[in-house]
Formats: structure tokens, C-alpha cells, sequence
């Protein structure tokens, strides 16, 4: 069951087009928005999170529309973009206060806010003010007020911004954990490689319109005209390449500088693969390395939004 | 829901520069009796006993100056200063009503603003009385009337000036220009523009002589009146401002 759901959506600021006229759904597990800096990602969120009005068209959670809708804030946390804060407050404080406003008792919300403090490895720095944080630490208590009431679907708008590679992957780690718990998390980013680990489901968004979407392989496959490139180590690079040639899919051939890899880029990515293992064992070609840098988000990414 | 608001806002504003600046504000007529009291053995007049200098004393500073300014000062800032600090969006995400969060930051302001004021009162009332015989008896009812118009005094205010933050894009400055423009120059034009300001109607319930220096800043109004004016505008600003962030976007 698709927990959002958005028809026709579009969001004008005056004469600007934040979101042009796109329809989704997005089911649970992790979802990755993916796109530049002001490709409409935060905006997109904030409707989803009814901060904004839809110009034209819907956007629902649980098939119930989220602007002017507080009671669905219940099941949602948002983790926004922006590092603004109560600055004079403690984080502890920060989150305990915003855990109430969920109407849990003042107990209960100081214990919710102690073990999402603590899923978020804050707990040292709990009593300081937030004033006083690291980017990182204002990043990981923004991410404690999302979790701390324990929301069914998750919004995170840049969640790895400013955190060192420890915290990423620990970030990393809790996003895929709370996707893999039947919940729904939709992460942003304009870091592909954040979100190709996450996730293998996303989103690429520009100029607020949605330019393919789905599991990274599927957009891969959408885009065939786009050839994909792929490095194979061998014991005979010439033969292989004189092999190569002979299908017409293969587009160009570039050895590096001792040739003992082939750069190939090919148009049919499925059937090179399947041909490959046959080529190789008809004329005793050893491979000792197969990659596809291309097929990473970047090189997809890149070639969508040109 | 309304009470974790209320804490939230009021945890957060008694940590605000703002309410610092209000403090100080509170200070300034403690500075002034003092100064005063200080001075009087070389006043010759004898102006400062405290029945004829203390009730003009804190009709001027207190309800002409202080408590529209802090009113202002915190009033503007309910909505504006959450738009300003990017921090409307934790508290738009809550389940709760738009409206509530404006109330409950509105009244956590009058909290603090009354808490000000009247704290104020108090200390220069106590520096006034210092020394003087006649200081009670005027002092426990003065300093309850005075203190109950200076609350719906500042709650008049903020709510006017809640709803100005909301709606407009410099809402202090034309805040400034209602405080010290429209409310005090219609003082000065003949006929009866005067009933067109909020201040002509609390200090029609302010504990002093309408008969003095400051007749001039009087008109005819009766206290129910005046309680019902004060009241009715109360509840129309802060409707519409509590009403209205329930449409309005915050980018």
C-alpha cells in the first residue's frame, strides 16, 4: 500500500515553479529524493509534511490529505534542512520539549527524548546548550526530535550534512534499521553516493520536476540510449577487445596505460553481460576484474539532468 | 497539548535576549525613583510625596511608555521571530492546531511582560513610600488597580501587535509609528478622535485624577465602558491573530 501519495502536484512561489505538475507514491521502506541544491526537494517535503499548500493538485499520507491536518503530524517526523534551533535551550531540553507537544506526559517525554538522545549517540552532550554543538551534534539532535515520538514515516531533509564519516555511516546504518523496521523514510539529498547507500529506491528531481524514478537498475534501463561503461582486467587484453568489436553495441574501446584493463561502452548493458562469460571461455580469456563505475548514481544522475 | 506549549515557550523566552532587554527595560523607572528620591531634600515644590508624584509618575512611564513598548517588543516577534529564526518549522510538524502555538506564545509573552512590569511597580513603589507616612493606604489598592490595567494593558498591545507581526513584513516599525504616532498625536486633535485610540481607554481605567495636569489626555468614557472596549478589541485582534497563521504559509 503507498503510504504518500501525490497527483498533480505543483508549487508556485509567485511567478516561480518550486514543483511542476508531478504525480507519485511512495510505499514503505527508504525512499532517496535525489537532485542539485534547489531542484525542489526541501519543497516537495515540506508539503508532505504540511508546512506548505499544494498550487494545484494533492499530496496525501494514509490517503488523508496533510495540509491544514495536524492530527497526521502524530505519525510523521521531519528532520529539516536548515540548522536553526532554540539555541539557549539544552538539547536535552530541545527534545524533551518538542516530544510533549506530541501529548505525551512529562515523564514519559523525558524518556523518549533520554533514548532517542541515546540512538543518536548524544547522550554525552545531552545537558549543553545547543548554542555550544558542533555541526554534527545540532545534526544529531535535529534527528533525535524526529525519531523521539517514534513516527511511522520519516522525513529527512539532508540528514548528512556536516557530520563526520563515523557519524555518516552510523546515520547510515539507523536510516536502513528504521526503513527495515515497516517504516517509511524518505531521505534528500544532493550527495548521490549518501543516497545510493541508503537506498536503492529513490527519486531524481530537478527544476521540480521529476526525472526518473524507482530502483537505480530500472533508471538505468530507461535511459539505454545512455552507454554504459565498464572496465574489465583480463590476461589478453587485445583479443578480448578484437572480440568486442565485433558487436555493434560496443561503442568504444580505451585500454589504460599498462593495458591490463579495457574501458568498453556499450548501449546493451544486459546482453554485453550475458556474452561476456561465453566470449571469455570460448578464447580462454582469464578476467580478473569486472566494474561498472557507470553504473553508480553520479554517472546516471549526470546524464538525466543534462 | 496547551500547557507543553505554554512550558516550551516559557522555557524558551526567560532564555531570550529579548526578554533580557525587557528586564532592562523594567529598570529603567527604578532608575528614575531613585533619582528622584535621591533629589528630593533639593526639590523645593514638594511635588515628590508619593499621592501627588507616584500615581502621574507611573501613568506616563508605565502606561504611555513601558508597557506598549514591551508589548511591541514581544508582540511583534510571536509569529515574526519563529518566521525569522527558520524555528516555525519544529513546531508546525507538531500535532497540534496553528492557533494554539500563537496563544500559547502570546500568552507566555504576557507572562514575562507582566511579570516585568509589575515587578518594576513594586520596587519603585517600595523606593516612593520609602520615608513616607501616607504610603499605604494609597498603595494597596493603587498598586492593584494600576497593575490590573497594565496587564490588559499589555495584553491589548501584544495581541495588536501579535497580529501585526503576522501579517506584515516590518512590523515593528510601523508598530513604533501606532505607539508614539496615531496613540499619541490624536491626543491633540479637538473633537473626539480620541476614542479612536487604545490608550484613551486604559487610563480611563487607570487609578488617577483626571483632573490635573493631565486632564488634557481625557475624554468622557465610563470605566464599563472602557472595560468593554478594551475587552472587545482584545478578543478581535487576538482571534485574527491566532487565526490566521491556520492559512498562511511559512517558507
Amino acid at each position: 500500500m503507498s503510504i504518500i501519495k501525490i497527483g498533480n502536484l505543483t508549487k508556485c512561489y509567485g511567478q516561480v515553479i518550486g514543483i511542476n505538475n508531478i504525480s507519485l507514491s511512495i510505499e514503505q521502506g527508504v525512499t532517496g529524493f535525489l537532485g542539485p541544491n534547489g531542484a525542489g526537494k526541501s519543497t516537495l517535503l515540506k508539503i508532505l509534511t504540511g508546512q506548505l499548500k499544494p498550487s494545484q493538485g494533492n499530496a496525501t499520507l494514509w490517503r488523508e490529505s496533510i495540509w491544514n491536518n495536524f492530527k497526521l503530524n502524530k505519525r510523521i517526523g521531519y528532520c529539516p534542512e536548515h540548522e536553526t534551533f532554540y539555541p539557549h535551550l539544552t538539547g536535552f531540553n530541545f527534545v524533551s520539549l518538542m516530544v510533549r507537544m506530541h501529548g505525551f506526559s512529562k515523564s514519559e517525554a523525558k524518556d523518549r527524548a533520554l533514548k532517542a538522545i541515546e540512538t543518536v549517540d548524544m547522550s554525552e552532550a545531552k545537558d549543553k546548550r545547543i548554542g555550544a554543538y558542533s555541526k554534527g551534534m545540532r545534526q544529531r539532535i535535529k534527528l533525535a526530535q524526529a525519531i523521539a515520538h517514534d513516527p511511522e514515516l520519516l522525513f529527512l531533509d539532508e540528514p548528512l550534512a556536516g557530520m563526520d564519516a563515523l557519524g555518516r555511516r552510523e546515520i547510515i546504518r539507523l536510516i536502513k534499521n528504521w526503513g527495515s523496521q515497516e517504516k517509511t523514510v524518505v531521505v534528500s539529498s544532493h550527495i548521490l553516493h549518501e543516497v545510493e547507500e541508503m537506498t536503492n529506491s529513490i527519486l531524481l528531481i530537478n527544476h521540480g520536476n521529476i526525472i526518473a524514478e524507482g530502483d537505480i537498475y530500472e533508471i538505468r534501463r530507461l535511459i539505454d540510449t545512455h552507454p554504459l561503461q565498464v572496465t574489465i582486467g583480463c590476461d589478453k587484453p587485445n583479443l578480448l577487445t578484437s572480440k568486442l568489436l565485433e558487436h555493434n553495441d560496443v561503442l568504444s574501446v580505451q585500454f589504460d596505460r599498462d593495458r591490463s584493463e579495457v574501458c568498453i561502452q556499450t548501449t546493451q548493458p544486459e546482453d554485453f553481460h550475458r556474452r561476456l562469460p561465453r566470449l571469455a571461455l570460448d578464447n580462454k580469456i582469464s578476467i580478473f576484474s569486472l566494474q561498472s563505475p557507470d553504473e553508480n548514481l553520479q554517472a546516471v544522475f549526470e546524464y538525466l539532468v543534462k | 497539548m496547551f500547557t507543553a506549549l505554554f512550558n516550551f515557550f516559557l522555557s524558551n523566552q526567560l532564555k531570550n535576549r529579548k526578554t533580557l532587554i525587557v528586564a532592562v527595560a523594567g529598570i529603567i523607572p527604578i532608575f528614575i525613583v531613585f533619582l528622584v528620591k535621591l533629589l528630593q531634600p533639593f526639590i523645593s515644590s514638594g511635588e515628590t510625596s508619593i499621592s501627588s508624584f507616584y500615581p502621574n509618575f507611573t501613568f506616563l512611564l508605565y502606561l504611555h511608555f513601558l508597557v506598549p513598548i514591551i508589548a511591541l517588543f514581544l508582540g511583534t516577534g510571536v509569529i515574526a521571530d519563529e518566521v525569522e529564526d527558520n524555528t516555525l518549522q519544529y513546531l508546525l510538524i507538531r500535532p497540534v492546531p496553528r492557533f494554539l502555538i500563537v496563544f500559547a506564545k502570546y500568552l507566555a509573552n504576557i507572562f514575562i511582560g507582566s511579570l516585568v512590569i509589575i515587578s518594576s511597580l513594586l520596587v519603585t513603589f517600595a523606593i516612593a513610600a520609602l520615608g513616607s507616612s501616607e504610603s499605604l493606604e494609597l498603595g494597596l489598592s493603587f498598586l492593584i488597580y494600576a497593575s490590573g490595567t497594565f496587564i490588559l494593558g499589555l495584553s491589548v498591545y501584544s495581541a495588536l501587535f501579535t497580529l501585526l507581526g503576522g501579517t506584515l513584513r516590518h512590523p515593528m516599525v510601523i508598530g513604533l509609528l501606532f505607539v508614539f504616532g496615531w496613540e499619541k498625536l490624536i491626543t491633540y486633535v479637538p473633537g473626539n478622535a480620541q476614542y479612536l485610540t487604545i490608550m484613551n481607554y486604559l487610563q480611563t481605567l487607570y487609578p488617577v485624577s483626571n483632573s490635573g495636569s493631565l486632564s488634557f489626555l481625557f475624554c468622557e468614557i465610563s470605566t464599563m465602558t472602557a472595560l468593554l472596549v478594551v475587552s472587545v478589541l482584545l478578543f478581535i485582534f487576538l482571534g485574527i491573530a491566532c487565526y490566521l497563521p491556520g492559512f498562511k504559509e511559512y517558507r
